[in-house]
């Protein structure tokens, strides 16, 4: 019961039959023209495979609007060094290990790492990629065909059945005859003139044995969701989407001095002596004046030491003062204080065994009354830092021929050498 | 009229073609626009799913600490709220640390992560109503600042999933009492960033 259109439109056949013919002719077309494409956009995708490129699905949108979810994006590889910014780059995902980041190159930095961008995100991605995480540059761009493999990766299997749906039906619709009729039409009879295939020919009445075509329409109906959703859902390139939400910077500055409490300290001499060069060996410790004098075979020098309290937390020396209160003396000398390096007692020192100090001595200007003062800072932080045996005081020009003396009150008279120490 | 048969075999025989040349001038319409656009394509088209995050400071830092001295310290809690419409990951990390005479290495930094709070209100107050459910970072701030520098390494474990959720990160500074005398006048400087991205 074959019926050829000549022979329907001979036969005056009713408006309803011919809109159903047309509509039929229609889809035919439509079904073939879609499986066309789908058919191009397998070959585009597929073909590339075979010369060494590669193939992954777009996952997510942050290359959004030129790279869509659902586009398959072939890629070749590439040497890094020869990237250029603007490029769509395939890397190894800097911050989830084993996916596949597909950016722009925003950047080749001194170091060699690339900087990408997702175009859709407002900044770069925070991770540099090194140039071994090159994967590929991307070369084409087939859109939609993966979305079938996106529908089934992400659980949408609803959009992915009813896409099956359809394009089964397509493949039904394009592999069927075309007759534009139904087979409740009337047959075209066997063998007329009008070139037609033989498949067209050897159309079996419905309720017969399966037709080939419908088997070779179910074969295909199969194979083709097979090769989109197989081979496409192997590589998935994830264009990681970010965004960032950043504080401005915390700033911390410290405090100029760490020191908890920081003052003055002023202490009194725990031992003094003076060792003079006319009796050499002969002590004077518990005297209650100190001298210092330049005499010629009859210099005198001040040993004076206190003890340093220990240094608060987070302290240090910032000052330092030592003062004697002046019982005698003349004007216009220059007076020098220096550390003294070994121990020495306050009963037992004298001019013969009196400690070898060196070093610069911190001098100060003679005073005939009230009191003498050096600024022994430094001194003070050395003894903090090493060890501490107290100060040596002498005239800066000994032996002058006349005697130039200056006499101090001493830890037993009335006003006790002071040593005023700032912590800060 | 019907379509005659002649006609009628064209145009199915000449569809597969016609459909390969559509398929190509697809890809290759597809590709061109793709390839030949630029990096700085406006952001704006999100309809795809997006990621969004958001912070309640308002533009202020976290810290401004000033007369830092051993053992003095600070809190402050944040609330950060991601808005995205894809389930995301969200890293805590550090940019742009400086540090003058070491004072970084002795800032001891611990950061928490929870629920409630707000940067509203002056330092520990900040934090009235925090629950911590995490430890994100426990160190000093020059090892947070040389070492998460990235969503890579950042710190958190926030997943937030889509819509609106919101996440509390409690930070606390500690001057180490071993700082020594070496680092006063120091100064230090980060900025704190959070960076979601689609999981």
């Amino acid at each position: 019961m074959n019926q050829n259109w000549r022979t329907a439109r001979s036969h005056g056949s009713p408006p309803w039959k011919k809109v159903r013919t047309w509509v039929s002719l229609l889809a035919h077309v439509a079904a073939r023209t879609y499986l066309g494409v789908l058919l191009g956009f397998l070959l585009w995708t597929l073909l590339p495979l075979v010369v060494g490129g590669h193939t992954s699905v777009v996952m997510s949108g942050s290359m959004m609007p030129n790279l869509r979810p659902g586009d398959a994006i072939v890629r070749t590889s590439t040497d890094p060094a020869h990237l250029k910014p603007g490029q769509i780059v395939a890397v190894d995902d800097p911050d989830r290990a084993g996916r596949l980041r597909m950016h722009r190159l925003v950047e080749t930095r001194p170091d060699g790492s690339l900087v990408l961008r997702g175009d859709a995100n407002a900044r770069p991605d925070s991770t540099p990629v090194r140039p071994g995480a090159v994967r590929g540059l991307a070369r084409l761009r087939v859109p939609y065909v993966a979305l079938p493999a996106l529908w089934v990766r992400t659980g949408h299997l609803g959009y992915a059945a009813l896409w099956l749906l359809l394009t089964g039906a397509a493949v039904v619709l394009a592999a069927s005859p075309g007759r534009p009729g139904r087979p409740d039409l009337p047959e075209r009879p066997r063998g007329g003139g009008t070139g037609r295939r033989s498949s067209d020919s050897h159309v079996e009445p419905t309720g017969g044995p399966v037709r080939p075509w419908r088997r070779r329409s179910a074969a295909v109906a199969m194979a083709v969701p097979g090769l989109l959703i197989g081979p496409l859902g192997g590589g998935v390139a994830l264009a990681a989407y970010s965004t960032v939400s950043a504080n401005p910077s915390s700033t911390f500055a410290a405090a100029a001095s760490f020191c908890a409490t920081p003052g003055t300290t002023t202490l009194n001499a725990t031992a003094d002596s003076t060792v003079a060069q006319a009796t050499a060996t002969t002590n004077s410790g518990t005297s209650t004046t100190l001298s210092v004098s330049s005499s010629s075979s009859a210099n005198q020098r001040t040993l004076v030491t206190f003890a340093l309290p220990t240094t608060p937390a987070h302290c240090t020396v910032t000052a330092a003062v030592l003062t004697f209160a002046v019982s005698s003396g003349v004007a216009g000398r220059t007076l020098g204080v220096t550390p003294v390096p070994t121990s020495w007692t306050e009963t037992g020192a004298t001019w013969t065994n009196q400690p070898t100090v060196s070093g610069t001595a911190i001098t100060a200007g003679s005073v005939a009354t009230g009191s003498l003062s050096f600024a022994v800072t430094s001194q003070v932080q050395g003894m903090y830092a090493g060890s501490n045996f107290g100060f040596l005081v002498k005239d800066q020009t000994e032996s002058s021929a006349t005697a130039r003396t200056q006499t101090f009150s001493s830890r037993q008279g009335a006003t006790p050498p002071k040593l005023a120490v700032t912590f800060g | 009229m019907l379509p005659s048969s002649r006609f009628a075999a064209v145009a199915k025989w000449s569809s597969v073609p016609a459909a390969l040349v559509l398929s190509s001038a697809l890809v290759w319409h597809a590709s061109y626009s793709a390839f030949s656009a630029t990096a700085d394509n406006p952001a704006s088209n999100w309809a795809a799913g997006t990621v969004a995050l958001s912070d309640d400071d308002n533009s202020t830092a976290l810290f401004s600490a000033t007369n830092l001295k051993p053992s003095s310290t600070g809190t402050k809690c944040i609330v950060v709220t991601s808005t995205g419409s894809l389930p995301s990951t969200v890293k805590l990390y550090g940019t742009s640390p400086a540090t003058t005479l070491g004072l970084s290495s002795y800032l001891d930094l611990v950061v928490d992560e929870g629920t409630g709070g707000s940067f509203a209100g002056s330092g520990p107050t900040s934090c009235t109503g925090f629950t911590s459910t995490a430890n994100a970072y426990t160190g000093t701030l020059a090892a947070f600042g040389t070492g998460k520098t990235s969503f890579a390494t950042g710190v958190g474990s926030w997943g937030p999933a889509a819509g609106t959720q919101t996440h509390t990160y409690r930070f606390t500074y500690t001057v180490n009492s071993a700082i020594p005398n070496s680092a006063q006048g120091g100064t230090a400087a980060i900025g704190f960033t959070w960076e979601a991205q689609n999981s």
